[in-house]
């Protein structure tokens, strides 16, 4: 995988199954289109992220960077969906804390809607340098 | 440039694929741009349903396109696809051995990355219209292109081409389904095969390279054989039975093909929702 280069992503976000096609550069004769559905954002967010996490040793910390910057920087995202502590995703809101979960020492919120999480998966392929399309754009 | 028939070695596409068992196969899919269908998304490769059916993992095989957009034979590129069974659309009649997929948007995108596919889609005016398959004669020649037995010409990633004869009237479904059968020798790896007419030069004969339909099975005889004699405690003999080939193939009409675009595409419009764009 790590030799592998990821070309694109595209996500369709819309409603669920949710879906992911992650274009990939096996070698110069070689392109792969891995094509998946999820049933959960939960497990979207996990394949996505664990697809990602390989394109550099930084990622993790880069997408939280990236989204606390967005949100502190945004006069209507009122909170991170990706930090390294949990109660940073709901602050004064504990009890929904069980709609996250961690991956590689970070928490991650799953309840957000179509639009927010497009605006993850973006954040998140910015982070790993990988283009991000919607797959409305692909002529499936 | 490749001469008329030459250029269908590239009307074929080599399918490996492989199955949550760990089983392998290879089968043959060819390469249709349907006129009909909206631009840019017109592109599809059609087989059977029994070829895809269940694969997690395919390669295809492409020969790469030059920059003077000729092929460069020998140079092969594969797209490697997972869940290759859910992108595939299979005729609306389950009895009706044919699928597509959409093959526009990965070209697209590997065309984006400098990658370009040499291609020969079958199109529209390709297609067999029902005068040909009126006029065209039983046991009149007929070619398909594929990869029998799963070979291929290793060196150069080229199908093989095969004839056969037309075996029932090709202008009726023979036992009503929208088949009919060649006189040829057909072979596993060989579904999915386009299958043309040949022509003859005769006044008011049938036009060469009409795409007729799609080579989906072949008729088979069991037949008992003895694989070797040993002492057992109830002394019996094993005795094995194996299907030989009786070399008549199933061939689904080419207006198969239509119907299962046309169905694909209803399938898309009926999803409520379309993905939008990304927000960020």
């Amino acid at each position: 995988m790590n030799a592998e280069r990821i070309v694109t992503v595209s996500a369709g976000l819309i409603r669920p199954p949710w879906r992911l096609i992650v274009q990939s550069e096996v070698s110069p004769t070689q392109q792969r289109f891995d094509v998946r559905r999820f049933s959960t954002l939960r497990d979207f967010m996990m394949g996505l992220l664990t697809i990602l996490i390989v394109t550099r040793s930084d990622f993790m910390s880069r997408l939280a960077s990236l989204e606390t910057d967005k949100w502190q920087k945004s006069k209507h995202k009122v909170r991170p969906y990706v930090a390294e502590r949990v109660d940073l995703l709901y602050m004064n809101r504990p009890s929904l804390e069980k709609h996250s979960f961690n991956f590689s020492g970070y928490w991650i919120a799953t309840n957000l809607g179509h639009k927010e999480v497009s605006s993850l998966v973006h954040q998140a392929c910015t982070a790993a340098g990988v283009p991000y399309q919607s797959i409305a754009t692909l002529k499936l | 440039m490749p001469t008329p028939f030459k250029r269908l070695l590239y009307t074929a596409v080599r399918l490996e694929t492989k199955f949550r068992d760990g089983s392998t196969g290879a089968g043959t899919s060819f390469v249709f741009r349907d006129a009909a269908s909206p631009a840019g998304q017109d592109l599809f490769l059609v087989s059977n349903k029994h070829v895809v059916a269940g694969a997690e993992e395919a390669y295809l095989y492409f020969t790469e396109k030059g920059s003077d957009d000729q092929p460069k034979v020998g140079t092969p590129f594969f797209l490697q696809n997972s869940m290759f069974w859910m992108q595939w659309h299979g005729h609306p009649d389950v009895k009706v051995d044919v699928s597509v997929m959409p093959l526009s948007w990965q070209l697209d995108l590997i065309a984006r990355d400098g990658k370009r596919a040499f291609l020969n889609p079958v199109t529209l005016d390709d297609v067999a219209p029902p005068n040909v398959f009126e006029n065209l004669d039983v046991t009149a020649p007929v070619m398909f292109v594929g990869f029998p037995n799963g070979m291929f010409d290793e060196k150069h990633y080229l199908p093989i081409f095969r004839r056969g004869y037309v075996a029932t009237s090709p202008d009726r479904d023979f036992n009503g389904a929208p088949v009919f059968l060649i006189d040829a020798s057909v072979f596993p790896g060989s579904s999915g095969s386009p299958v043309f007419t040949v022509g003859d030069s005769s006044i008011g004969g049938t036009p060469a390279l009409k795409l007729l339909g799609v080579v989906a099975a072949v008729y088979t005889q069991p037949t008992d054989g003895h694989i070797s004699w040993y002492a057992a405690p109830t002394n019996q003999i094993p005795v094995p039975t194996v299907d030989q080939m009786i070399d008549l193939g199933v061939v689904f009409k080419a207006r198969c093909i239509r119907e299962t675009i046309a169905s694909f595409h209803d399938s898309q419009r009926s999803k409520p929702n379309k993905d939008m764009q990304a927000t960020a």
